[in-house]
């Protein structure tokens, strides 16, 4: 499995329980997390933590750009790829 | 608006009686020691947890000044937060003398911000970033009036917690206990404003609102609440201090029993000011 796989899975999976109403495993990868209500504002915070615990360093939120949660592709695209937009 | 305006005034004598210079008031030493106390160990984030009883003296001391750099910091932020809240409420449609009274309050908030800051650069060479993010909802002109003292008082009343019993506790650090004394003083007054002005605009506002808006209101400071204190718990002051496993550390710590029930003893006063006022049906979850 590779990098990205792994990390969208861990992602999809972390998401997925933090929603009660939701009855999946998992989020599909281009789900609206944040349109659909399947996240919150306060779990974003949490969400943050687990993103620098993936990560392995802190994440400033200020640096965040808008639409960043949209999605578990948008999270990795901004937080893990190599062109990532937060750095 | 009556009661705001007189308070308000009382105020704004209390803070020019009050008035002070931190710049003057303060010494700050080159350094500090390394094997002295920092922040109460019975308001760590670790404390009653199996991690912390596993810690030897010296570690609970490295903790508890990492903890200091990061109560200092949400400080920092959450003043940051005010300053701007505040001084877009000045001469806006409020009368001249809730004005008057913002002045104080905005320079007052400044001035801690100035020793928290001076503090965490000196000695700990960062702040902490926040890891508040909030999704951008427009609400109408009130709700978003309302929401924001209603938050300052959350806020304020958490922080003074800490600043009452630390500068009260002669195991710590002469500075340390210095800054929180400096830090109540003043919330006193800010705490006073803030309940007065959360409590008037709900009430005269939230016929208006009606149960919709009031539900969502409700599940806003109560998660509200919830991101606040979890600001408190933060993974990089624990592996600042030399824990390994911090990301998990935090997962415990926050989920313990005894580290709970801390939370509701710090959150009494405030949830019993919101549920007294109407505000809240019933106290949140933390």
């Amino acid at each position: 499995m590779s990098q990205e796989q792994d990390i969208k899975n861990r992602l999809s999976r972390w998401v997925a329980q933090q929603s009660s109403d939701y009855q999946q495993d998992s989020v599909p990868f281009d789900l609206a997390i944040i349109e659909q209500r399947i996240i919150t504002s306060v779990q974003i915070m949490e969400l943050i933590l687990f993103l620098e615990h993936l990560r392995g360093e802190p994440i400033n939120p200020m640096h965040i750009k808008p639409g960043a949660f949209s999605s578990i592709d948008s999270i990795y695209q901004h937080f893990f790829s190599e062109d990532q937009a937060y750095a | 608006m009556e009661n705001v305006i007189a308070l308000s005034q009382k105020l704004s004598k209390a803070s020019v009686k009050r008035y002070s210079n931190p710049y003057l008031e303060f010494d700050w030493p080159d350094s500090l020691p390394q094997d002295g106390w920092f922040f109460s160990p019975e308001l760590s984030s670790l404390y009653a947890t199996p991690v912390y009883n596993t810690l030897s003296e010296a570690q609970k001391k490295r903790l508890a000044f990492w903890e200091l750099v990061n109560f200092f910091s949400l400080n920092i932020h959450g003043e940051k937060a005010l300053l701007q809240g505040l001084s877009q409420r000045l001469y806006s449609h409020w009368p001249a003398e809730i004005s008057d009274y913002l002045h104080h309050f905005l320079g007052e908030e400044n001035k801690h911000m100035t020793l928290f800051g001076t503090f965490c650069s000196r000695y700990a060479n960062k702040i902490y970033p926040s890891k508040a993010y909030s999704l951008k909802e427009e609400q109408v002109h009130s709700v978003e009036d309302f929401l924001f003292f209603a938050r300052v008082v959350i806020f304020e009343e958490f922080v003074d917690f800490y600043n009452l019993y630390m500068a009260k506790d002669d195991r710590l650090h002469s500075l340390c206990r210095a800054i929180n004394q400096y830090h109540h003083n003043d919330e006193s007054r800010h705490l006073a404003f803030g309940r007065k002005i959360t409590q008037q605009l709900y009430a005269a506002n939230s016929e208006d609102w009606g149960q919709d808006t009031i539900n969502s209101i409700r599940r806003y400071l109560g998660d509200y609440i919830q991101a606040t204190w979890k600001e408190y718990y933060n993974p990089w002051v624990y592996k600042d201090a030399g824990l390994s496993d911090y990301y998990e550390t935090y997962l415990t710590a926050w989920r313990h029993k005894n580290q709970q029930q801390l939370r509701h003893k710090i959150s009494a006063h405030c949830l019993e000011f919101f549920v007294n006022s109407g505000i809240f049906a019933e106290e949140p979850v933390l």
